[in-house]
Order: structure tokens, then C-alpha cells, then sequence
């Protein structure tokens, strides 16, 4: 990518146009399956990591615990992490084994780091409820843009370059 | 600043730090009245937009998704090598940019929901995503100097 080059971020806008346009019409229903899908599994790895901790329930994508209930919604899985971080990987000029290697790779990461943000939240719900709402923004735009950025960096750092 | 060369982890480290130091600041503002001054603020200029533009009657309001704002001045802040002109040029030309999606979001929320019925993801995803597609083209010149590919690279990918 040469300095001030217009490539990558003209590739990014059109990946992200296309898989929004992707997501939001031809496979909307399968979207929308995937997210409720995801939504249950992302309560049921909460619920899964979080078995030595007392007093918890699952019910659907509710998780609680000790009375400090939390609704996983499709915006609370990844997708949407996922979709942009795809993007960038695709947009961003490496072999097609890197990028192979990137997207399930970056896409685990990706999940992974936001089942920790779930459980912290669920932590700071129970224990400081006062800053929660707080907390829930904060780790809800910030983050994602912060987590990205990270594992789309990592990926050239240590998969790209190598 | 040296812009020559990628910077090192520490750097990156620093920059991670930066960042949520700013973005911390600026969610609390956001949540100790800052979504309600930026809504009066979105509301009243909107309003005089719209009208200039013919349309009546569209809903306004401070939305929470508008706090986008938030974190792309985290990474416009944090980002390591950019000059003053380009991170400050960059920050305003950016929050532009985010206002006159936000005009088109609350539009669309608020006067033509057919659209929503259509591309029931697409404002939630351009909205989430907009801060980072706009950093990324506003430091696209640091970015790329300490993100050159490897010399396998496909150029043609």
C-alpha cells in the first residue's frame, strides 16, 4: 500500500457496502437465523465459562447472575465486528493464504474477546450496578472499533508479514 | 514524530491507552449529559437542514448510536504519527461526515421507515462502522507507512 494510498480504504467502503447490502437482503433471513442462533450460543458459552460461579441461570439468551440478568441480542454477538473485520481483510492487499488464514482466525479472536466483554459486563452489573450503563457503552462502540482495529493489525503483523 | 517506520509495540501499546483514556472521557461526558446536549444540538440544527432542504415534519432527536462520535475522536487522538494538521483536520472533517450520516439516519428512522424494512442492518452497520472506515481514510498516510505488505503479497487481491 503505497503512502496516502486511496486503495484500501476505497476497497473497504465497497466490501463494507457489499456485505451490508449481502447481509441485509439476499441473506436476511439466514442473517437474522445466524443472529438469534448466535445469540443463544454466545449466552450458553457465558453460561458454560462462568460454571464456577454460583447462582447462575440460562434461559434462552438470558443469562443471570445472582440476580443480575443480561439479554444477549444479535447486536451484542460479533457479527457485526466480524462483517468489518472481514472487510478489511479482504480490502487489504495480502495472498489469499493469509487472508484464508485471517478470517477464521480473526473471527475466533473476534468472538472470543467479546464472550470476556459479556462476562465483564455481567460482573460490573452484579457488583457496581451504578456504573453500568456506562459500562455498557463503553464497551459497546468503543471497543468494537478498538477490537477491529487490533485484530485486523495483528492479522498483518503476524500472519501478512510473516 | 517519525512517520518513516511502523511503530513499535510500545507505541502501539501507548496508542491503545490513549484511546481508551479519551474514549472513557468521552462516554462519561456522553452519559452525564452529553447525549442530551448533543441531541439539542442535532435537533436544532437538523431541524433548519431539513427544512432547507423541503422536507417537513421528520422526527429529531439525540439518538444513543450517535455517540459513533466518541470513538472516532478516541482514534483520531490516539493515533501515532499524524501531524497536527491531519489529526485535527481529519477529527473535524470526520465529525462532518458523521453529522451528515446522522441527518440521513434520523431521516430515514424518522420519515421513510420502508427503507428499514428493506435494509433492516444497514443503518445500524454503517453507523457502527463509519468511525473506523473514517479513520482509516483520514490516516490512510500513517496507516499505510507502518502497514506495508510483505513482498508475497498479491498485488492484484
Amino acid at each position: 500500500m503505497a503512502p496516502g494510498s486511496l486503495r484500501f480504504p476505497t476497497l473497504l467502503l465497497v466490501y463494507l457496502a457489499g456485505l451490508a447490502l449481502l447481509f441485509g437482503t439476499v441473506l436476511r433471513i439466514p442473517y437474522r437465523n445466524l443472529s438469534l442462533w448466535l445469540s443463544d450460543l454466545t449466552a450458553a458459552a457465558i453460561y458454560g465459562l462462568m460454571f464456577m460461579f454460583p447462582n447462575m441461570q440460562l434461559q434462552g439468551a438470558f443469562v443471570t447472575y445472582d440476580g443480575f440478568t443480561v439479554q444477549i441480542v444479535g447486536e451484542c454477538v460479533g457479527l457485526y465486528e466480524v462483517i468489518i473485520f472481514s472487510a478489511c481483510v479482504m480490502a487489504y492487499p495480502a495472498s489469499k493464504r493469509a487472508k484464508l488464514i485471517g478470517l477464521p482466525l480473526g473471527a475466533v479472536a473476534i468472538f472470543g474477546f467479546n464472550l470476556v466483554r459479556i462476562f465483564g459486563l455481567l460482573m460490573v452489573g452484579r457488583y457496581l450496578p451504578t456504573v453500568f450503563e456506562f459500562s455498557h457503552v463503553y464497551f459497546w462502540q468503543s471497543t468494537l472499533v478498538l477490537l477491529v482495529a487490533v485484530v485486523w493489525l495483528a492479522w498483518i503483523r503476524l500472519i501478512v508479514r510473516h | 514524530m517519525d512517520t518513516s517506520d511502523r511503530p513499535s509495540l510500545t507505541r502501539l501499546a501507548v496508542a491503545a491507552l490513549v484511546f481508551l483514556g479519551v474514549t472513557a472521557l468521552g462516554t462519561f461526558w456522553w452519559e452525564e449529559g452529553g447525549r442530551q446536549a448533543y441531541g439539542r444540538f442535532f435537533s436544532y440544527t437538523a431541524l433548519h437542514i431539513y427544512d432547507f432542504l423541503g422536507f417537513e415534519n421528520v422526527a429529531v432527536g439525540g439518538r444513543q448510536r450517535f455517540v459513533h462520535i466518541v470513538p472516532f475522536v478516541g482514534l483520531m487522538a490516539a493515533t501515532p504519527g499524524l501531524s497536527a494538521g491531519r489529526r485535527f483536520g481529519g477529527m473535524a472533517m470526520g465529525l462532518v461526515a458523521l453529522f451528515v450520516w446522522q441527518l440521513i439516519a434520523n431521516f430515514v428512522v424518522g420519515h421513510e421507515q420502508r427503507v428499514l424494512v428493506t435494509f433492516p442492518m444497514l443503518l445500524a452497520v454503517v453507523s457502527d462502522v463509519l468511525p473506523f472506515v473514517l479513520w482509516v481514510w483520514f490516516a490512510r498516510e500513517v496507516i499505510s507507512q507502518w502497514m506495508a505488505p510483505s513482498e508475497s503479497a498479491d498485488p492484484g487481491a
